[in-house]
């Protein structure tokens, strides 16, 4: 079928399938529809393994500095036990 | 694009939903026209419809009011068909350009009302143009579509595309004389 060549180009357009409006998929509006639903539970539910995981992490933080202050005090005490015999009897002491 | 009902910006910005689907309703399927024209693939098309109105859900706080909030969101689709388009070649995963034999693209189309030498005309003569008008410079091809294709107007294409009218003007003009010289050719060996 022959065009005049001035409008070829709008012709062509014109038939174009591709350029004829559609109407939205049904399947399509209920996805865009759902957008808000999809958003909001990324963006607040978080899986209770991550959860129960972070609890855990903090825990053995905790219980590690309690471990490690427990650790400092004992040799703080010892060390006050033998405050008298480094003072008086130390091989380093000079005379 | 059609804004007879009215959406409420802020409700809009607070969440609600039902202003979210007014705002699918009203804005959706010419986004999804849009993009089906610029892609001339319905599930790219389908999907990076979707992926503009998550970006319009979550950015819509960002929006000002300044222009149209149709404008707004068509800025949005045409970043996100520069996005994907730059995603696409730097994959590539398959050749920017249609070949003319390739007409899978609209194969899920039914031209009706029109014979089959016709339609296969028809979709043999688009997908030259388009392979043409995918060969225009970016900002060519985007004026040219939106303002042939999808009527928008040469003002809101100046916002769409942040250039002044004179530019957009001189866009459209010059896509239209790229096309005539790429098709030439085609033109006399099968329209005359």
């Amino acid at each position: 079928m022959s065009m005049d060549k001035k409008h070829w180009i709008d012709e062509a357009m014109e038939r174009d399938p591709f350029n004829k409006e559609r109407p939205l998929p049904a399947h399509l509006r209920n996805q865009l529809m759902d957008i808000p639903n999809r958003l909001e539970v990324k963006a607040f539910t978080l899986p209770s393994t991550h959860v129960w995981m972070a609890a855990a992490g903090l825990a053995l933080l905790i219980s590690i500095n309690a471990f490690a202050i427990s650790i400092k005090q004992k040799n703080i005490n010892a060390n006050k036990d033998n405050s008298i015999y480094s003072t008086y009897f130390s091989p380093y002491n000079s005379i | 694009m059609s804004e007879t009902k009215h959406i409420d910006i802020e409700r809009l910005k607070k969440g609600d939903n039902k202003e979210f689907s007014l705002l699918i309703d009203l804005h959706a399927e010419k986004v999804f026209n849009l993009l089906r024209g610029l892609l001339r693939d319905e599930t790219e098309a389908e999907d990076l419809t979707q992926e503009v109105f998550t970006t319009v859900y979550l950015t819509i706080s960002h929006f000002k009011g300044e222009s149209k909030l149709s404008t707004w969101i068509y800025r949005i689709s045409v970043n996100k068909f520069k996005e994907h388009v730059r995603n696409r070649s730097r994959k590539k995963r398959f050749g920017f350009m249609l070949s003319i034999d390739n007409v899978n693209a609209s194969e899920s189309l039914i031209v009706v009302s029109e014979g089959p030498v016709e339609e296969l005309e028809n979709k043999e003569r688009s997908a030259v143009l388009y392979a043409a008008i995918n060969q225009l410079p970016e900002k060519q091809h985007l004026a040219f579509t939106l303002h042939k294709i999808e009527g928008v107007s040469q003002q809101e294409i100046c916002t769409i595309l942040n250039l002044r009218i004179t530019a957009v003007e001189s866009l459209i003009f010059r896509a239209r004389k790229n096309l005539q010289q790429k098709l030439q050719r085609y033109y006399e060996e099968n329209e005359m």
